[in-house]
C-alpha cells in the first residue's frame, strides 16, 4: 500500500545529526525526495554516507540563523521536518545567551520561511522535558501546568507555543511528538553515552550522578523514525497536534547501570553514586508519560524499555 | 524592597509604581525603552528612578538589575497587530526580552520574578472555563506564544537556579491610563465620529477583565504568600461581558444618543483573536484574593477615565 509520506519532497533540518540521519535513510527508503539542511556542528557527514549515493537526495551545509539560505533552500518542499537544535543548551556556559535565543531563532526562522514559501506540512521533535516534575503521572498530551525544569524543556515548550500560533494564523499543519528518550549507535549525549565514556576512561569504578532512582522510558531510533510517519500518514487532525513518543514502560538508572556492566563485562567495578535526586539542576529525575493516543492511532513501540536499553548498550558497544 | 519594573512607565507598570510608592521603604527603579510607555506617567519621588532602555540590551539590564529585591517583568509588545504585520516584534519583545530579564538576575542572584502572562497562552477552549492546569496549549496569537515561551523560561530558571517566580495569567486589564485595547479604540473612535461606531466582529466576544488596581493586588498577594518556585495563578472576574456591551456602554457613557453600531462581521476581531475566554480563579482566591471591582465596574471605570483622558 502507498503510504501518505511516499514521494513527497521533504526538507530535513538537523538531518545530519542523530536522528536526522536515520530518518534521511528512511524517507528515502519510502521513496520520498529528501533535502538535509545542517551546520554540521553536532551533525556528521559520514551519518549519511548511505544517502549521498542516493539521486533523491541532496545535503547543503547551512545555518538556521542564516535565514536567507535557509528560505532559499526550503522553497519548492512539501514537508518540512525541524530536528536542527542547539543541543548545548545547559545554562551556565559562558555565553548561554546565544545558545538559547539562536535555538528559539531557529525555529522562529523555519516557521517564517515555511510560511514564506507556502509549506504547510511539519514535522517537530519535542520532549517529555516539556512536563516538568509531573504532578499527576502518568502525563498524556493534554496534561498541565507545564513548568519545565530545564532549558531544553522550556526551549521545546517555547518552540511549540511559536508552532502552534503559526499553524493556526498561516494554515500549516503540524505534529508535534514529545518524545521519550531515543536510543541508538549513533546518540552523543545521554546517560548510556555517558556512562560508557566514563567506564572506557576507569573501569575500577563508576560514578552514577544522582541516586540512581531516576526512572524514564527509553526507545530505540527506528521506533522513534516508524512512530513519527505512522502519525503522519494516519493521523486526520487540522492545525497542531501533540504525540506523546516513547516505550510502555520505564527503566531506572540504576537497571541501566546493570545492563551497561554486565554487557561491558565490568564485574569488579564500584559504583558510586553522587546521591540526590537530580542528577543537575533542571534534571527530571522521574518521566512516565502516557502513550495511549498513539496506541489509539493503532502504534506502539515493540520494545519494552528493559529491552530498548540493552539494545542500544550492545549497538554502542559493537559501533565503538 | 527594591523593586525593578522592567515596563514601568507603560499602562499597567505606572500603576504600580503608584502603589510601590505608597510605602516609604520601598525604592522603586523603572527600566522602559519609552517606545509606548511615557515619562510623563511616572510621577515624581525621591524614591523612584528611571532608566531609558531596551530589554533586548543585555549589558544595561544586567548593570539596572544589580541590588534589587524583587523584578516586576511588565515589557512587551503592547501591539498585537503590529506582531502580525512585524512578526519578530513578539519574539524579540516577549521571549528573548524575558530571557535576558531572568539572566540578568541570574548573574546578580537576584531571586524573585513576577510576571504578567496571559490567557492567550490557553488559545481557543471554547465555552470552557479553564483552570491553570488546562492542557494542551495551543496559542493562536504571537502574543500568546510569546507568553508561552515566556512562563517556560521563568520556570526552568526558577528550579534550576533557585529563583522564586509568579505568573499572573491575567484577563484583560482595564483603568487609569489605558493606551490600548478596545475601551480606548471605542471613545477615541467616536471623538472622532459620533455618529457610527465600527466594531470589529461580531461584537459577541466574550472575555472576562480586570481592574489594573485589583491586578496588581494579585501581584502582591502571590509574592506574599505563594509558596512555590514556580506560582502560576489565573488572576480574573467571573463576569464576562460581551464586546456589544462594551460598545454600548462607551455610548451612553459619552451621552450619545444616535450612534449606529456597525459590526464588520465574523466571530473574531482579528487573526489570532480568541472570540471566548472563561478563566477559572479559584486558586488566586483560596490563596485570599478577591476582585473589588467586577468585570462591569471595571470597564465603566475604565470607560469614564479614558473619557476624561486619563489623569487629566
Amino acid at each position: 500500500m502507498k503510504e501518505r509520506i511516499s514521494g513527497k519532497k521533504c526538507f530535513i533540518t538537523g538531518g545530519a545529526g542523530f536522528i536526522g540521519s536515520y530518518l534521511s535513510e528512511t524517507l528515502l527508503e519510502q521513496g520520498c525526495t529528501v533535502t538535509v539542511y545542517d551546520n554540521l556542528v553536532t551533525g556528521r557527514r559520514e551519518w549519511l554516507e548511505k544517502c549521498a549515493g542516493n539521486s533523491q537526495f541532496r545535503f547543503i551545509q547551512g545555518d538556521l540563523v542564516d535565514y536567507g539560505n535557509l528560505e532559499r533552500n526550503m522553497a519548492g518542499h512539501d514537508v518540512v521536518w525541524h530536528f536542527g537544535a542547539n543541543t548545548n543548551m545547559v545554562i551556565g556556559s559562558k555565553d548561554p545567551n546565544v545558545d538559547f535565543t539562536n535555538g528559539l531563532v531557529a525555529t522562529y526562522n523555519v516557521l517564517n520561511a515555511m510560511k514564506n514559501s507556502n509549506i504547510t506540512e511539519l514535522l517537530f521533535p519535542s520532549s517529555g522535558a516539556v512536563y516538568g516534575d509531573i504532578a499527576r503521572p502518568p502525563a498524556n498530551e493534554a496534561y498541565g501546568p507545564l513548568l519545565p525544569v530545564s532549558t531544553y524543556g522550556a526551549a521545546k515548550l517555547s518552540a511549540e507555543g511559536w508552532i502552534s500560533t503559526y499553524s493556526h494564523l498561516f494554515g500549516i499543519r503540524s505534529w508535534i511528538f514529545r518524545f521519550g528518550n531515543v536510543l541508538g549507535a549513533r546518540m552523543t549525549h545521554g546517560v548510556i553515552f555517558d556512562l560508557l565514556g566514563k567506564l572506557r576512561s576507569n573501569n575500577r569504578e563508576l560514578e552514577v550522578l544522582a541516586d540512581g532512582t531516576g526512572e524514564k522510558n527509553y526507545f530505540l531510533i527506528e521506533e522513534c523514525i516508524a512512530g513519527m510517519l505512522h502519525a503522519y500518514n494516519h493521523s486526520n487532525h487540522v492545525g497542531c497536534e501533540i504525540f506523546n513518543l516513547g516505550s510502555e514502560s520505564t527503566t531506572r538508572v540504576s537497571e541501566i547501570v546493570r545492563v551497561i556492566l554486565e554487557e561491558t563485562g565490568n564485574t569488579q567495578t564500584r559504583i558510586r553514586y553522587t546521591g540526590g535526586e537530580r542528577g543537575w539542576p533542571g534534571d527530571q529525575p522521574r518521566v512516565y508519560m502516557s502513550v495511549e493516543k498513539m496506541k489509539s492511532l493503532g502504534w506502539s513501540a515493540k520494545f519494552k524499555s528493559d529491552d530498548a536499553v540493552r539494545q542500544a548498550v550492545r549497538r554502542y558497544l559493537s559501533k565503538a | 524592597m527594591k523593586a525593578l519594573i522592567t515596563g514601568g512607565a507603560g499602562f499597567i507598570g505606572s500603576n504600580l509604581v503608584r502603589r510601590l510608592l505608597t510605602n516609604p521603604d520601598n525604592q522603586v527603579t523603572v527600566f522602559d525603552n519609552l517606545s509606548s510607555g511615557k515619562e510623563s506617567n511616572l510621577p515624581r519621588s525621591d524614591q523612584l528612578s528611571l532608566i531609558k532602555a531596551d530589554t533586548l540590551d543585555l549589558g544595561s539590564l544586567r548593570e539596572a538589575i544589580r541590588g534589587h529585591d524583587i523584578v516586576f517583568h511588565l515589557s512587551t509588545n503592547p501591539d498585537t497587530a503590529r506582531g502580525l504585520r512585524e512578526t519578530d516584534l513578539d519574539l524579540k519583545q516577549g521571549t528573548i526580552a524575558t530571557y535576558n530579564v531572568l539572566e540578568s538576575m541570574r548573574v546578580n542572584d537576584v531571586r524573585r520574578i513576577v510576571f504578567p502572562s496571559g490567557s492567550g497562552v490557553y488559545g481557543e477552549v471554547g465555552d470552557r472555563i479553564v483552570a491553570e492546569d488546562y492542557g494542551p496549549l495551543f496559542p493562536i496569537s504571537m502574543y500568546g506564544a510569546t507568553k508561552l515561551a515566556a512562563e517556560a523560561m521563568i520556570s526552568c530558571f526558577c528550579h534550576a537556579f533557585d529563583m522564586r517566580g509568579y505568573i499572573l495569567r491575567l484577563g484583560n486589564v482595564v483603568g487609569d491610563g489605558l493606551t490600548h485595547g478596545v475601551i480606548f479604540d471605542f471613545v477615541r473612535k467616536l471623538k472622532a465620529t459620533k455618529e457610527v461606531l465600527t466594531v470589529l466582529g461580531d461584537g459577541n466576544q466574550t472575555k472576562p477583565y480586570i481592574h489594573v488596581q485589583d491586578a496588581i493586588d494579585a501581584m502582591f498577594l502571590v509574592t506574599e504568600r505563594a509558596r512555590d518556585h514556580v506560582n502560576l495563578f489565573n488572576v480574573a472576574t467571573d463576569d464576562w461581558p460581551t464586546v456589544s456591551w462594551i460598545a454600548q456602554t462607551v455610548i451612553a457613557e459619552m451621552d450619545l444618543k444616535h450612534t449606529k453600531v456597525q459590526y464588520t462581521g465574523g466571530d473574531r476581531g482579528w487573526k489570532g483573536d480568541v472570540p471566548i475566554i472563561k478563566l477559572d480563579t479559584s486558586r488566586i482566591r483560596k490563596l485570599g484574593w478577591k476582585n473589588q471591582y467586577s468585570s462591569r465596574e471595571a470597564i465603566r471605570n475604565a470607560i469614564r477615565l479614558t473619557i476624561k483622558g486619563n489623569r487629566a
